[in-house]
């Protein structure tokens, strides 16, 4: 196929937060309790969902969560901006996971992620099984991979980062986030199958 | 990168919406006729999909939260601070270079003792013996891409 020249990929992205950011960060940073606060609405739904993929359990998500806005907004002069605040809060929000996943050893053995996820994916009943049965394959493989690779994953593919981005929330290099992202499909694929 | 490799590459942003139209249409047309792409595709939307909802008050728990912490403040170096850095990064490159120089602990060698010069260890100084670097050097170099992967997802796992 002749048309398969694409170097570099052309990314049409969303208008960049990156400018909203820097300016609720500065108003954050001189005590403004309503930059932080749209720093949280801004942020809550993407940094759930890294804790709540690491940990599997709601409670536990929603505790790493509050400490991950906590830990991020107490330390919010040490932002440099070197990475964009989203990578930057990503990163700070696996730590917060990892901790709180190291302090608490017992495990629910209901998915209360999982139930809570499938209840709302369709309201036709004939759709909502079929949705039901694939989100909870796809959910179960995915827990049984290795956390840098599952992280991987997740970061590229349902928070839209990339390889640099995914390698500064997951604190290693590039290289080592692209060998992760691609063997987590590798075997999510072959476990699907 | 083959083709297969560089669509497999833009899935996830295929997937967002963040490709554009002719990258999309580039990356579609391939899937439709590539199996193995087409699979990957259909799994990444279904990760894409498959996203767990924010619980209910989590905002407002989290708002409340934050509104009690204190900023720590910047780390600002006092010049009292710098000077004892600078002492301190003196104090290690003296010692460094002392070490270089005169060595510590380093048995007297004989130099008119031939078997001593060339097999005792010492003699060839801490690094070259015990430096890991210099030791697993060869080891990286003998291994296949397939088992440097292994040994990165063992690293990182």
């Amino acid at each position: 196929m002749s048309t398969l020249s694409i170097h570099p990929p052309v990314i049409t992205t969303s208008p960049s937060p990156l400018r909203d950011d820097a300016e609720l960060i500065e108003r954050a940073r001189a005590g403004e309790p309503e930059a932080r606060d749209e720093l949280v609405q801004r942020y809550l739904t993407d940094v759930y969902r890294v804790t709540s993929r690491i940990l599997g359990d709601r409670d536990l998500a929603q505790d790493a969560t509050q400490d991950a806005f906590m830990n991020a907004l107490g330390a919010l002069s040490r932002f440099r901006g070197e990475a964009s605040f989203r990578t930057w809060l990503l990163r700070i929000a696996v730590n917060s996971a990892r901790s709180v996943g190291r302090r608490q050893v017992r495990r629910r053995e209901v998915n209360i992620v999982l139930a809570d996820h499938v209840a709302s994916v369709a309201q036709d009943p004939a759709k909502r099984a079929e949705n039901i049965t694939e989100a909870a394959r796809v959910e179960e493989v995915l827990r049984t991979l290795p956390t840098k690779q599952r992280m991987a994953v997740t970061l590229r593919v349902q928070q839209g980062l990339s390889y640099a981005e995914v390698a500064e929330a997951l604190d290693c290099s590039e290289g080592a986030a692209r060998v992760n992202y691609h063997l987590g499909i590798k075997r999510l694929k072959r476990l699907l199958r | 990168m083959n083709d297969c490799g560089r669509i497999r590459e833009l899935l996830p942003e295929l997937v967002r919406g963040e490709l554009s139209v002719r990258a999309a249409i580039i990356a579609k047309t391939h899937a439709d006729s590539c199996a193995e792409c087409r699979d990957e595709l259909r799994l990444v939307r279904m990760l894409s999909d498959n996203l767990a909802p924010l619980p209910a008050g989590l905002e407002d728990r989290v708002i409340m939260a934050v509104r009690n912490v204190r900023p720590m403040p910047s780390r600002r170096w006092s010049p009292a601070h710098l000077a004892m850095a600078a002492t301190v990064a003196a104090a290690v490159i003296g010692g460094s270079i002392m070490y270089r120089v005169v060595g510590f602990n380093t048995p007297a060698v004989d130099l008119t003792n031939e078997t001593a010069t060339l097999n005792d260890q010492s003699a060839v100084g801490w690094a070259a013996t015990e430096d890991p670097m210099l030791h697993g050097a060869s080891f990286i170099q003998e291994r296949t891409v397939e088992e440097l992967e292994m040994i990165l997802a063992e690293i990182d796992g």
